[in-house]
């Protein structure tokens, strides 16, 4: 039977891991009316299925992957991302985490807009889908594998077909695991964890089934000019395809805001060495694109000297050469190669995994911990090699890297000490190379981030390009819920950010809504877009508020409070308590959430069509249902 | 007409990455992109406009360690031996 709604298969895959079995289910047209797709669909599903409390790593929590509805159309910029959305075991909340390559169109044409994993199996499986035929597969032959081995040898079962994997990091639930999708990563909170805990080591997808759309005349027009759009902006058409993201090292460090030795500092002296044009003149191999792309904003890098000398990797983006580089005081180019390769191989977030080893060298120079605690390690910053096998062990989950695994809220209750003031992270998700320092919408967008500490709800681009003005604090509240909206919706599309220059920047735009209506047939106004961004919204907020959170989990590292930039062009840079509270009153005010909990209102719940859920966090509400 | 001396580098934009302009005194920022223009032509061209529309792109500038916005502040006028940078904005991990 046709689904209403154009560009959806119309159907959810369930597995059950301890049952092995697997059904399919037929979407509802309300979930597509209600949630668009994506990460609202996850949002939706992982609400109503994970219970409050429920151990990350345990039978209870659910692996959801999803697509939205121009997953395979042939749309740039929305044609083949996929989310992985499921509890993360690093921050015990909501967790949603993207991925590009070709998983998302092969889905589709499977047959599938979403896939609920549950359970957990009692050997390693692996799962493939080929369209109506779908079977939980022994995986022991590929289970400690790391991640390109495994996929090649799938692939080699399964031509065609697209996979996602976990390494060894994932097997081991080390919790800062990402997984991995041909060679791009689902990168934060730990996902390749639950994938481990459920002895899932991949699944592999195939199919050739058409997306149907109302009117393929409308949306080829609408492709070619796309297209030509984003061949005529110079980010899109110039930029990206040249360098990819590496260039904003120099951006960041230029102004003085690039995180430096555990944001100790945010002026890196060393910079140079690492930026995208070092990058692209001394290790740049070949350009990788996302399936019908045409951005190509993937770099394929080699170190071609040196000890590290042959390490192949696509990339480092702009993450890792903070996290592996600035971040740890390293500004030697081959041995951030090689950790990013390293981290793709085991299945590891580079950004946390950064993050925690370079909160383990101030640890190190400042004498909480010793060679003693890190099995013989020098743990200076600048220490590449130490990075280097610091990656191995973490990926092991042996020795030091054992307790490194476990992100850098475990780690400092492990050293004590007072370490947790330097602990980087915003709600147990470790803080990524924007400064909160410097640019303040940032500062908001991660404390009101549903992941914690992510640059993907909030977003930095507008004033890091200096479109929208980096010092202004006045009303930046109420600009990152705009921009919160735009990600949310987005999400649940699953556009590229790379395209953010073209769709909309700032705010949810025209080009939203033509996408939904063009692809789906629905009529959605501006306002029916941003209903769904803050339904999708409210309802992640309301699975971390079952798990404890409130208004005072909205908050920024210490460092980021006390200490003010060092040194560099934004010294004395930091964000007072008082601007904090000021921007929490606004975005509270414009969502609709209570000023003193935190929470959605009531009533905000109400005009969201989710007053279902108003008894699951109001305790009066609860008795007055019992 | 008196000239002054500046420095352009551009990052993770073009291949071309460096520019030493002998530019005249009094020349504004918005000055500074016509005469790369003028000077390198489409080269340069298609990394500060949109070639479809003609607006100005998304990338960031940063005269002396000092962020400019523009459009808004296209009118500053560069000094001798200012350094400006032209930098790809567009992050990703």
């Amino acid at each position: 039977m046709l689904f209403k709604y154009g560009g959806y298969a119309g159907k959810i895959l369930r597995v059950n891991l301890s049952k092995g079995i697997v059904n399919s289910e037929l979407l509802r047209e309300d979930m597509a009316e209600k949630y668009i797709g994506g990460n609202g669909f996850g949002a939706r599903i992982l609400y109503d299925e994970v219970p409050a409390k429920a151990d990350p790593l345990g039978a209870e929590n659910k692996i959801i992957l999803a697509v939205g509805p121009a997953q395979g159309t042939g749309i740039p910029a929305v044609n083949s991302r996929t989310v992985i959305i499921t509890k993360s075991p690093l921050n015990n909340r909501f967790l949603d985490s993207y991925f590009g390559g070709d998983f998302g169109a092969k889905l589709k044409y499977a047959g599938y807009d979403v896939i609920i994993i549950e359970g957990q199996s009692s050997v390693p499986v692996y799962l493939m889908i080929d369209e109506d035929r779908v079977e939980i597969r022994n995986a022991s032959d590929i289970w400690g594998m790391n991640t390109f081995e495994a996929q090649s040898k799938l692939m080699e079962s399964y031509p065609d077909s697209s996979t996602v994997c976990i390494g060894r990091a994932g097997e081991n639930q080390v919790r800062i695991a990402c997984t991995i999708s041909g060679v791009q990563a689902a990168g934060r909170g730990g996902s390749g964890a639950v994938f481990g805990s459920k002895n899932l080591k991949a699944i592999v997808v195939k199919g050739s089934k058409d997306v149907k759309v109302p009117n393929m005349n409308e949306v080829q027009i609408y492709i070619e000019e796309l297209l030509a759009r984003i061949k005529a902006n110079p980010a899109t058409g110039q930029a990206l395809p040249k360098y990819g993201t590496a260039a904003v090292i120099t951006a960041y460090n230029k102004i003085g805001m690039l995180g430096t030795r555990n944001w100790q500092d945010e002026y890196y002296d060393g910079a140079e060495k690492i930026t995208g044009t070092t990058l692209k003149n001394d290790s740049f191999v070949k350009d990788h694109a996302c399936f019908g792309c045409p951005i190509v904003c993937g770099k394929v890098n080699i170190a071609r000297k040196g000890e590290y000398k042959g390490a192949l990797t696509l990339g480092p983006e702009y993450e890792t050469l903070w996290a592996f580089g600035s971040n740890c005081g390293n500004n030697d180019l081959n041995s951030i190669i090689k950790a990013d390769r390293t981290c793709d191989d085991y299945g590891i977030d580079t950004i946390s995994a950064g993050s925690t080893i370079s909160m383990a060298m101030e640890c190190f120079e400042k004498g909480l911990i010793s060679t003693e605690d890190t099995g013989g390690l020098m743990l200076n910053f600048g220490d590449y090699q130490s990075i280097i096998t610091l990656l191995e062990l973490i990926g092991e989950r042996k020795g030091f890297g054992k307790v490194l695994g476990e992100g850098t809220v475990r780690m400092a209750e492990t050293i004590g000490k007072g370490s947790e003031d330097f602990a980087i992270h915003v709600k147990g998700l470790e803080v990524p190379a924007h400064s909160a320092r410097g640019v303040i919408g940032m500062a908001i967008g991660y404390a009101t981030s549903n992941r914690g500490g992510s640059h993907q709800d909030g977003r930095p681009s507008a004033e890091r390009a200096g479109i929208v003005d980096i010092n202004q604090i006045d009303g930046k509240g109420y600009y990152q819920v705009d921009v919160q909206r735009m990600t949310t919706l987005g999400d649940c599309l699953i556009h590229c950010r790379m395209t953010e220059g073209i769709l909309g920047l700032t705010k949810l735009t025209e080009d939203h809504i033509k996408i939904v209506n063009l692809v789906t047939g629905m009529k959605v106004t501006i306002k029916d877009l941003i209903d769904i961004a803050d339904r999708v919204y409210a309802l992640e907020r309301a699975f971390n508020i079952r798990e404890g959170e409130t208004r005072a989990d909205d908050t920024l590292p210490k460092r980021f409070m006390t200490e003010p930039i060092v040194s560099g062009p934004a010294k004395g840079k930091y964000v007072t308590k008082e601007t904090l509270n000021k921007l929490l009153d606004e975005t509270y005010e414009k969502r609709g959430w209570d000023q003193i909990t935190g929470y959605p209102t009531k009533e905000t719940l109400d005009r969201l069509g989710i007053s279902e859920i108003i008894a699951d966090i109001y305790e009066d509400e609860k008795e007055a249902v019992l | 007409m008196g000239q002054i001396n500046v420095s352009v580098r551009l990052e993770g934009l073009s291949d071309k990455t460096k520019f030493i302009l002998d530019i005249p005194i009094d020349t504004t920022i918005k000055g500074l992109f016509d005469q790369l223009v003028s000077k390198y032509g489409e080269e340069i061209r298609v990394h500060l406009y949109d070639s479809q529309t003609n607006e100005l792109g998304t990338f960031m500038v940063v005269l002396n360690s000092r962020m400019v916005r523009l459009p808004d502040e296209f009118d500053v006028v560069l000094k001798d031996n200012d350094k400006a940078y032209i930098i790809s904005p567009m992050g990703g991990g």
